[in-house]
C-alpha cells in the first residue's frame, strides 16, 4: 500500500511555518504520523489534525509577529513625533510647504478633469461626431441646413443625425415673457444624446413642428409648481408651442447649452443646400463602423447636391463629439491650457517635494546617530528604509489633509477664478478621488526616498564615532535641488508677466474701429420690414450719434462667398470673408478710407442688387493684386460691379488671427441681423431710454436686448483672461513655496554654521561680513537658476505667444526683472536668518550644543 | 555542571529509552505513554535543540522511507555528558525527595 501523503497546501503551509533548522525533520515527522496513525481515521478526524497542526501554530506565530511589529510601530510613531516636535519650525515648513503644493495640485488636477469630462457623459459619445467642412481655406463646423437629413438618407451607417443651432428665442406665456436660448434640433436629438427627459417621451417629443422641450428650472420660471406639460409658450410673437417634455438643466460639462428645444422646423420654412450660418449637423454612427469609413463615404456630399460654384471645394470629416470642447478645429484650443496647467501642476508638486527632500537631508545629520543606534541594536536595512519611508508617508499623509481642508475651503474661490462652478462632490469621481491619493502617496514616496535610502546605508560604527552631522556632507546635492527649484519659479514669474502682458496688450489694442459707446442690438425677424423707420426714429435724439446696421459684427466677419475680380474670369472665383452693411456703417464705426469713399445714398448704383458698388479693405487690395483700385471690377455671385472705396484694415477677426481680406456690400440680398447705435459718451442714460422708447412704439411685443461693444470685445478674451489669472496665482504658489523651502534651508544651514560664527565674531568679523557670507552662496546659485530660467522661459513662451497673430515682443527687461524679483525675495528670506545668526552673542553660540 | 529542567529531563529519558529509535514521531509516543501529555514537534524540537547545544545528544540522519514522504528520519543518541546529566539529576531529585513520604501533609490547613 503507498503511503499517504499529506495534502499538498497543508505540506506548504507548514514548511512555510517550521524552523529553517529542522524543517525536514519536522515534515517527515509530521507526514509519518499522518501516514501511520491519522491516514486511516474518518474525514472528520483527518481534517481536525490538520487543523491542531496548522493553525494553532500559524495563530501563535502572528500573534508573536505582530506583538513585535506594533512594538516596533508604537516606537517608530514615537521617535516620528519626538522628531517633530524638536523641530517645530521644520515640520511646519515642511507639511504647509507640501500642503499648498498638493492643494495647488489638486486644484488644477480638478480644473484639468473636469475640462477633460466635457460632453462625456452622453453614454453614445463614443459615437457620436459632428460633421466638419473644409471650405475658403478653413475648417467650419457650420453645414448645411440639409446635410444631417441628406446623409442619414443616403448611408445607413449613419443611424442618426439631428442639426444643432443656438437661437435667442423669446418666449411668452401669460405675462411671463423671457429671452430664451433655444437649441434647434431635429427629433433624433433626444435618443442620440442622454440629457435626461423628466416628462414626456425622448421618442415622439420634438416629433412636430409645434411641439417644446423645456429645462426644469426654466419650467419653473415659467410655471412654477404647475405642471408644465401641454402648456403653450408663444414663440417671438408669431407663433404658439407646446411643451412635450421637460428635460434636465444641461450639465455645466456640456458643450450644447439650452434652455429649452424646439423642433428645427418651428424657425420657418425647410431649407436646402444653399443655407448655412451657424448651424451644426451630429451623426450617430452604427455599431461596428470605422469613422475613416464613414468618412470617406461623405465626403463630397456637399458637392454632389449643392451645385453653386463656391462650395465645389468643400470637403466634409468628422469631429469626435468629446473633442469638441477641447479642440477647436485647427487642432488646438483649451486642450493647451490642459497641458500647460498640467505641466504647472507638476512643476509645483515637484518644488514643494525637492522642498521636502532638501529639508529632510538636511535634518538628516540629526537622525544619523538614531539609525546608527537602531542598527547596533540589531534593526536590519530594511527596517530602517520601512521607518523612514513610513515617516515621510505620515507627514505627506498628514499634510494631504490639511490640503484637502484646503481645497474645501477655498474651491468656491477657485471656482470664480475659472469661471466655473466647481463642487468636490461634482467631481468627486472616483477618478479624482484616486488621482488625489496618488498625488499623496508619490509625493510621500518621492519626498522619502532621498532620506530613507541614504540613511539606512550609513555604517553604525561611523555614524556613532563621527560627532559631525551627516547632513552637511550632501552640498552638491543640495544645491542642484535649489537650482531646480529656482529655475522653475523664476521660468514661471516670466511667463506669466508675459502672458499678463499680452492679455493686457489685447484687451487695450485699438482695433482699427471704434468699440467705445456702441449699443449692439439683435434685430428681431418682425422689425426687418420697417428697419429703415427704426432706424430713423432712432436717430431723432441729441444722445444719438449714429446708427447703422449690417450683417455681422465687424470683428467677427466670418462669412465666405466666392468673389473674382478684374483680370479674372466668373470660373476663377476665391472665396473671401464678406458682410452688408448701411451707408453709415463706416462712419459710425469710424473706419477711415485710403481712397475712395464710403457707400451713400445718393449713388443708387451703391446698392443695385445686379451690379453692386464694393468696398474692400487694404488686405483684399494687397490680396488681389490690384493696383489702382477704384473702378476695377469686382463680383460676388457674378455680379459685377465697381470697386468704389479702399477702407484702412481694421481687426475683423480675433486677434488670434491676421486680418483677412475683407468686402463689404451695401445690397439687401444679405439681411442685416445686427443694429449698431453709437451715442455721446456722456449720454448713455438717455441714449438707453430713447431707444427703449422706440421699441416700445416699433415692436412692443419684444424685448429689447442691448449689449455694449466693448464688453463684447472683453468677453472674447474672458477665457484669455481667466486663464492668464490662475497662471498668476500659481505662480504666486510656486514662489510662495520656494521661499518657505529657502528659509527653511537657510535657517538650517544658519544653525550648522552657529559655532563657526561664534568663533568668526569672537576674531572679529562684523554683522555685516556675516550675513554677506551667509547670503553668498543662495545668491550664487540664483544666478546659475536665472541663466537656465531665461532660456527655458524664452521657448515656452515664444511657442505660447505664437498662438497670438498680434502679440507684443518678447522685453529682455523682462527676463532681468523676473531674475531681479527673485533674487530680491531670496535673499530677504534668507537675509533674516543670516541677520539672526550675524546678530547673535558669540558667547551664546560657542557654549551651543 | 549544566542543569537540566523537568522539560529537558522527560525527552533526554525517553531518547535513553528508545536507545537506537529515538526520533521525533517516536520520543512524541513514548512521552505520551509515560506522562499521558502530547508534546507538540514545534516543543519537542525546541527541547531537542536545546539538549544537542548543551551536548547531552548529538543527531545522525536515517534512511528516507515511504510513510515520511521520503524524507529521512532524524536520530538522537545519548552522549556521555547526556548520561552524567541524567544520573546527577536522579541524585538530586532523590535527595530532594528523600523524606517525602514521612512529612506531615496537613500542617496548617483544615482547620
Amino acid at each position: 500500500m503507498k503511503a499517504l501523503q499529506l495534502p499538498i497546501a497543508a505540506q506548504w503551509m507548514l514548511s512555510r511555518l517550521a524552523q529553517q533548522k529542522n524543517r525536514l525533520a519536522l515534515l517527515g515527522d509530521l507526514q509519518e504520523e499522518y501516514a501511520v496513525d491519522i491516514a486511516h481515521r474518518d474525514w472528520l478526524a483527518r481534517q481536525q489534525w490538520l487543523f491542531s497542526q496548522i493553525v494553532f501554530p500559524l495563530i501563535s506565530f502572528l500573534r508573536t509577529h505582530y506583538l513585535w511589529r506594533r512594538g516596533m510601530f508604537s516606537n517608530y510613531l514615537k521617535t516620528a513625533w519626538r522628531n517633530l516636535k524638536r523641530s517645530p519650525g521644520y515640520t511646519a515648513i515642511n507639511i504647509i510647504g507640501l500642503a499648498v503644493g498638493m492643494a495647488a495640485c489638486m486644484f488644477i488636477f480638478i480644473w484639468v478633469q473636469d475640462e477633460l469630462s466635457f460632453d462625456r457623459f452622453h453614454t453614445k459619445h463614443e459615437r457620436i461626431h459632428r460633421i466638419v467642412i473644409h471650405r475658403g481655406g478653413e475648417w467650419t463646423a457650420s453645414a448645411p441646413y440639409s446635410l444631417a437629413r441628406t446623409v442619414k438618407k443616403d448611408f445607413p451607417d449613419i443611424a442618426q443625425a439631428t442639426r444643432f443651432t443656438s437661437r435667442t428665442l423669446f418666449a411668452k406665456t401669460g405675462d411671463r415673457g423671457f429671452n430664451e436660448t433655444a437649441g434647434l434640433v431635429d427629433p433624433d436629438f433626444l435618443t442620440m444624446f442622454s440629457f435626461k427627459l423628466i416628462k414626456g417621451d425622448a421618442e415622439t417629443a420634438l416629433a412636430t413642428e409645434d411641439a417644446i422641450v423645456i429645462t426644469q428650472s426654466a419650467a419653473l420660471k415659467y410655471f412654477g409648481d404647475a405642471d408644465p406639460m401641454g402648456q403653450v409658450l408663444r414663440i417671438n410673437g408669431q407663433r404658439d408651442a407646446t411643451i412635450t417634455g421637460v428635460i434636465q438643466d444641461t450639465p455645466k460639462n456640456s458643450s450644447m447649452q439650452f434652455d429649452l428645444l424646439a423642433n428645427f422646423k418651428i424657425v420657418g420654412k425647410q431649407m436646402d443646400f444653399s443655407w448655412w450660418t451657424g448651424c451644426s449637423s451630429y451623426v450617430l454612427l452604427a455599431q461596428n463602423t470605422t469613422v475613416s469609413d464613414i468618412i470617406s463615404k461623405i465626403e463630397g456630399t456637399v458637392v454632389k447636391y449643392d451645385k453653386r460654384v463656391e462650395t465645389n471645394d468643400s470637403r466634409e470629416s468628422l469631429q469626435p463629439l468629446a473633442r469638441m470642447h477641447l479642440y477647436h478645429l485647427n487642432e488646438t484650443g483649451p486642450i493647451l491650457y490642459v497641458y500647460i496647467f498640467s505641466a504647472i501642476a507638476a512643476i509645483i508638486l515637484l518644488i514643494a517635494c525637492i522642498n521636502f527632500i532638501n529639508l529632510s537631508t538636511a535634518q538628516a545629520g540629526k537622525r544619523a546617530r538614531e539609525i546608527g543606534m537602531r542598527k547596533t541594536v540589531g534593526a536590519s536595512r530594511a527596517g530602517i528604509v520601512r521607518q523612514l519611508y513610513g515617516e515621510t508617508l505620515l507627514l505627506s499623509l498628514i499634510a494631504f489633509l490639511f490640503s484637502l481642508v484646503m481645497v474645501a475651503l477655498l474651491l468656491p474661490g477657485f471656482g470664480q477664478m475659472t469661471g466655473k462652478t466647481l463642487t468636490l462632490m461634482d467631481t468627486g469621481q472616483w477618478q479624482v478621488v484616486l488621482g488625489i491619493l496618488c498625488i499623496a502617496l508619490i509625493t510621500g514616496l518621492i519626498s522619502g526616498s532621498y532620506p530613507a535610502l541614504l540613511l539606512s546605508r550609513y555604517r553604525p560604527i561611523q555614524v556613532l564615532r563621527d560627532s559631525a552631522s551627516k547632513g552637511a556632507k550632501s552640498p552638491a546635492l543640495r544645491r542642484i535641488l535649489v537650482v531646480f527649484q529656482f529655475t522653475a519659479a523664476i521660468a514661471l514669474i516670466i511667463s506669466s508677466m508675459v502672458i499678463l502682458r499680452q492679455l493686457n496688450y489685447v484687451q487695450h489694442k485699438d482695433l482699427g474701429f471704434i468699440r467705445e459707446n456702441i449699443i449692439r442690438i439683435d434685430i428681431p425677424r418682425a422689425l426687418r420690414p420697417n428697419l429703415q423707420t427704426a432706424k430713423e426714429r432712432l436717430n431723432q435724439d441729441a444722445s444719438i450719434i449714429n446708427v447703422t446696421s449690417a450683417n455681422t459684427t465687424p470683428n467677427q466677419i466670418r462669412n465666405v462667398n466666392p468673389f473674382y475680380w478684374e483680370g479674372r474670369g466668373p470660373n476663377d472665383y476665391e472665396t473671401l470673408n464678406f458682410t452688408t452693411v448701411d451707408e453709415n456703417y463706416f462712419q459710425t464705426f469710424g473706419l477711415k478710407f485710403t481712397e475712395g469713399r464710403p457707400f451713400s445714398a445718393e449713388f443708387a448704383s451703391d446698392s443695385d442688387r445686379e451690379s453692386p458698388g464694393y468696398i474692400i479693405n487694404e488686405a483684399a487690395v494687397a490680396h488681389c493684386d490690384l493696383k489702382d483700385p477704384i473702378g476695377k471690377m469686382f463680383s460676388i455671385w457674378n455680379r459685377e460691379g465697381r470697386v468704389v472705396g479702399v477702407v484702412k484694415d481694421f481687426h475683423s477677426r480675433s486677434l488670434h488671427d491676421e486680418i483677412r481680406p475683407v468686402v463689404f456690400l451695401n445690397t439687401e440680398n444679405w439681411p442685416h441681423y445686427w443694429m449698431f447705435i453709437r451715442y455721446q459718451p456722456e449720454m448713455q442714460d438717455e441714449a438707453v431710454a430713447h431707444i427703449q422708447a422706440v421699441w416700445q412704439e416699433m415692436v412692443p411685443d419684444l424685448p429689447c436686448d442691448m449689449e455694449y461693444l466693448d464688453e463684447i470685445h472683453r468677453s472674447a478674451y474672458a477665457n484669455d483672461a481667466r486663464i492668464g489669472n490662475i497662471f498668476r496665482n500659481f505662480t504666486y504658489l510656486a514662489i510662495f513655496i520656494s521661499c518657505l523651502g529657502l528659509l527653511g534651508l537657510a535657517a538650517y544651514l544658519a544653525e550648522l554654521r552657529t559655532k563657526e560664527i561664534g568663533i568668526r565674531k569672537a576674531l572679529g568679523a562684523s554683522s555685516l561680513s556675516i550675513a554677506r557670507l551667509m547670503s553668498g552662496e543662495f545668491l550664487m546659485l540664483l544666478g546659475v537658476s536665472n541663466l537656465l530660467a531665461w532660456p527655458l522661459a524664452w521657448w515656452a513662451m515664444r511657442r505660447m505667444l505664437s498662438s497670438w497673430a498680434y502679440r507684443l515682443p518678447l522685453a529682455w527687461w523682462l527676463f532681468a526683472a523676473a531674475g531681479l524679483g527673485a533674487v530680491i525675495l531670496a535673499l530677504l528670506t534668507v537675509s533674516w536668518q543670516s541677520l539672526k545668526a550675524a546678530h547673535t552673542n558669540p558667547v551664546e553660540a560657542l557654549k551651543y550644543e | 555542571m549544566k542543569e537540566l529542567t523537568k522539560a529537558e529531563e522527560m525527552v533526554l529519558l525517553s531518547v535513553l529509552r528508545l536507545k537506537d529509535e529515538a526520533y521525533g514521531v517516536a520520543i512524541k509516543k513514548n512521552i505520551k505513554e509515560i506522562t499521558g501529555k502530547t508534546v507538540p514537534y514545534g516543543t519537542l524540537y525546541f527541547l531537542l535543540d536545546k539538549l544537542s547545544v548543551k551536548d547531552f545528544v548529538h543527531k545522525a540522519l536515517g534512511e528516507p522511507t515511504a510513510e515520511r514522504g521520503g524524507r529521512r528520519k532524524t536520530y538522537y543518541r545519548m552522549t556521555e555528558g547526556g548520561i552524567t546529566a541524567l544520573k546527577h539529576a536522579f541524585e538530586q531529585q532523590s535527595r530532594i525527595w528523600t523524606d517525602f513520604a514521612s512529612m506531615d501533609l496537613h500542617q496548617g490547613f483544615g482547620k
